[in-house]
């Protein structure tokens, strides 16, 4: 019995040295070793789009030299040969992007648990320490938390000021210089809310499939606790009824929403409802507030994306 | 048919479900979402138990459930009524129907999380000369003490009650407590605790009334695993006390949920329970064990509309009848439909 006890009390104690561990590594060695991976990611990013523009080419020129009246063979049969290398290269290109987009996972996984152990730290210290200052803790712990924020693969918020493209009118332009400067500015601001509302549909879709199967589940538990209940078993779940903390990556990728909906001026009571929240790092979205936060962001990314193409007409 | 839970005790429970079923149709129902579950089925089953051997049977049963939550950014109750009649043509016509009613409140406080419960079940058993009522009430609290990012230490303090009156009578009452230190991260969460319990169990029915008390501790542990499929394994130990028993009595209880969605509409959940019991207690009439059952089941839902489901479910049950030195035992097969709104 003894020895049946020393086990079940072993695991927890296991649980707790395994962050402890990870505190003891060098933060900045591991920040700079993310900044390495993920420089070495648009390397790679950027040699498949080069490629993948000189297979296009390829194919252009293939296409316009069948459609001439008596097309040069030799001349396809040379461009077709390049295009199958190219299309080779391609498909390698993307097996390196999918290993390097590996290990950055796996950084990024491993420093967001160290700064979440520096923030834990930072609070303890806060909450005993007399001789530093109380400001420089809570400077030192926001610094912390606006890293890990933007730390998470998530919608991360526009490259470019909104309220400049706002003001931008290219119809109003005489100048042909400036207009095409303009244009251009708009085009790659459209490209990118394009790309954000296209983020956001994605994981719209794979949470609404997740919180779909979540209320089967939970439908499912409720019945098999409701045949339990004239046994004292129904009293031993294990978590009480009381939820846990939730998903920490969908917490923080929620808050990444809510500042780009907010960079683009957007209002809504939910919005308002996790920004004023008084412990935001702790669990305010539950899944379902989380969907509907994604459904928001994707309507005002379209809206906002329509007035682009407007001034662009 | 015999006075059912006859006493003051039974009039407080009833107007506290009222109370909780009034308050359902009052103010603050805008605010708050209301669900409504409606799901009959119908199926056949083949029994095997020393009570009744290889006998084919059909039966039917329908779920009628009322839920009504209100959230707010730290706080969150929830009031719910559950109704399910069942019909057996076993031996001879027996019908059985389950009344529950359960308010549940659930705040946040700092890194406290808290859940207080009240809960009411009622069952009424007609099988001609055997009909029997059991009602069960249970009251519950459950703190969850968040120390550090992905720990808790979560602590329960419960009471539960349950009376059988029929042809033998069954009192059973057992505060209970349990402590358990968590591990989440976020698709796993891993649980380890302690859980302890004082009971007394009364047969007054008896020649001899019968009467039992005693201590029943154990450890626990649950791994949960919450991603792109759902499964929860779970093992306790239970030892009583000597004193009561004359020899300790160990009770270990596994049981597993299961649950994936298989393509947008279809999903498959599998449950098991089983508990092995050290010593056989069968025949002992001042017996109490906190699970007489053992079964699994797998259920296999289309959702054919966002409002309509059918479902197909397979399962196998054993139960143990103390009183009785007998055991009831067989395979089930049912398919049925829910609506919601």
């Amino acid at each position: 019995m003894k020895r049946v006890f020393a086990h079940f009390f072993l695991l927890p104690l296991c649980l707790l040295a395994a962050p402890t561990e990870l505190w003891s590594q060098n933060l900045a060695e591991e920040e700079a070793s993310i900044a390495e991976l993920r420089r070495l990611l648009d390397d790679e990013v950027t040699v498949h789009d080069s490629l993948k523009r000189m297979l296009d080419a390829t194919a252009r020129e293939i296409e316009r030299e069948k459609n001439q009246s008596s097309p040069n063979e030799d001349r396809l049969r040379s461009m077709m040969s390049q295009a199958l290398q190219l299309s080779g290269r391609i498909k390698h290109q993307q097996q390196r992007i999918r290993q390097h987009e590996r290990q950055v996972e796996a950084a990024t996984a491993k420093l967001d648990r160290m700064y979440e152990d520096l923030l834990d730290s930072l609070i303890r210290v806060k909450a005993v320490g007399q001789s530093i200052p109380n400001d420089a803790v809570d400077v030192h712990i926001w610094v912390v938390k606006e890293k890990r924020l933007y730390l998470l693969p998530g919608i991360k918020r526009l490259s470019y000021e909104p309220q400049k493209v706002h003001a931008l009118a290219p119809a109003s332009i005489t100048d042909s210089m400036e207009k095409a400067i303009v244009v251009d500015y708009l085009r790659r601001a459209l490209k990118e809310v394009e790309d954000r509302v296209e983020a956001v549909r994605t994981s719209r879709a794979e949470y609404e499939e997740l919180v779909r199967f979540r209320r089967r589940l939970s439908r499912f538990m409720d019945d098999v606790r409701e045949e339990l209940f004239f046994s004292p078993l129904y009293a031993l779940s294990s978590t009480g009824g009381v939820e846990g903390p939730g998903l920490t990556a969908m917490r923080l990728q929620g808050r990444s929403i809510v500042d780009l909906l907010y960079q683009i001026s957007a209002r809504n009571p939910l919005l308002d409802r996790v920004a004023v929240a008084p412990d935001k790092e702790t669990a305010v979205l539950t899944i379902e507030e989380y969907l509907e936060l994604l459904k928001e962001a994707e309507r005002q990314l379209t809206n906002y994306a329509t007035v682009i193409r407007e001034k662009l007409r | 048919m015999k006075n059912y839970g006859s006493g003051s005790a039974f009039r407080f429970r009833t107007h506290v479900l009222l109370m909780c079923l009034t308050m359902l149709t009052q103010e603050g129902r805008a605010a708050g979402d209301l669900d409504v579950r409606w799901s009959p089925e119908f199926g056949y089953f083949h029994t095997y138990g020393t009570l009744d051997q290889n006998r084919q049977h059909w039966f039917g049963q329908a779920s009628l459930v009322m839920r009504y939550r209100e959230s707010q950014v730290k706080e969150r109750w929830q009031l719910q009524f559950r109704l399910r009649p069942e019909f057996y043509n076993y031996q001879k016509s027996t019908a059985i129907l389950n009344m529950s009613g359960q308010a549940q409140y659930r705040w946040r406080w700092n890194k406290i999380h808290s859940a207080a419960e009240l809960s009411q079940h009622y069952q009424f058993y007609y099988g001609g000369a055997n009909d029997q009522f059991t009602d069960a009430t249970r009251v519950q609290y459950t703190a969850a003490f968040h120390f550090r990012p992905r720990y808790s230490v979560d602590v329960s303090l419960g009471y539960f009650q349950r009376n059988i009156t029929g042809d033998t009578d069954h009192r059973l009452q057992a505060p209970n407590g349990a402590v358990r230190l968590v591990f989440y991260s976020d698709k796993l969460t891993v649980s380890t605790g302690c859980y302890t319990e004082y009971y007394e169990v009364k047969r007054p029915d008896t020649y001899s009334p019968s009467r039992r008390r005693g201590w029943g501790i154990g450890p626990e542990a649950t791994v949960e695993y919450n991603g792109d499929l759902f499964a929860n394994l779970t093992y306790r130990l239970v030892v009583r006390d000597a004193d009561a028993f004359g020899t300790n009595d160990n009770e270990h209880h596994f049981s597993g949920i299961w649950g994936r969605s298989l393509g947008n509409r279809l999903a498959c959940f599998v449950y098991a329970d089983y508990t092995f019991r050290e010593i056989d207690r069968r025949g002992d009439l001042a017996f109490y064990s906190t699970n007489n059952e053992n079964r699994i089941y797998a259920k296999l839902s289309l959702e054919e509309q966002k409002s309509l489901e059918w479902f197909l479910k397979v399962g196998y049950l054993r139960y143990e009848l103390y009183g009785l030195d007998s055991e009831f035992s067989g395979v089930n097969v049912s398919a049925g439909i829910e609506w919601r709104n």
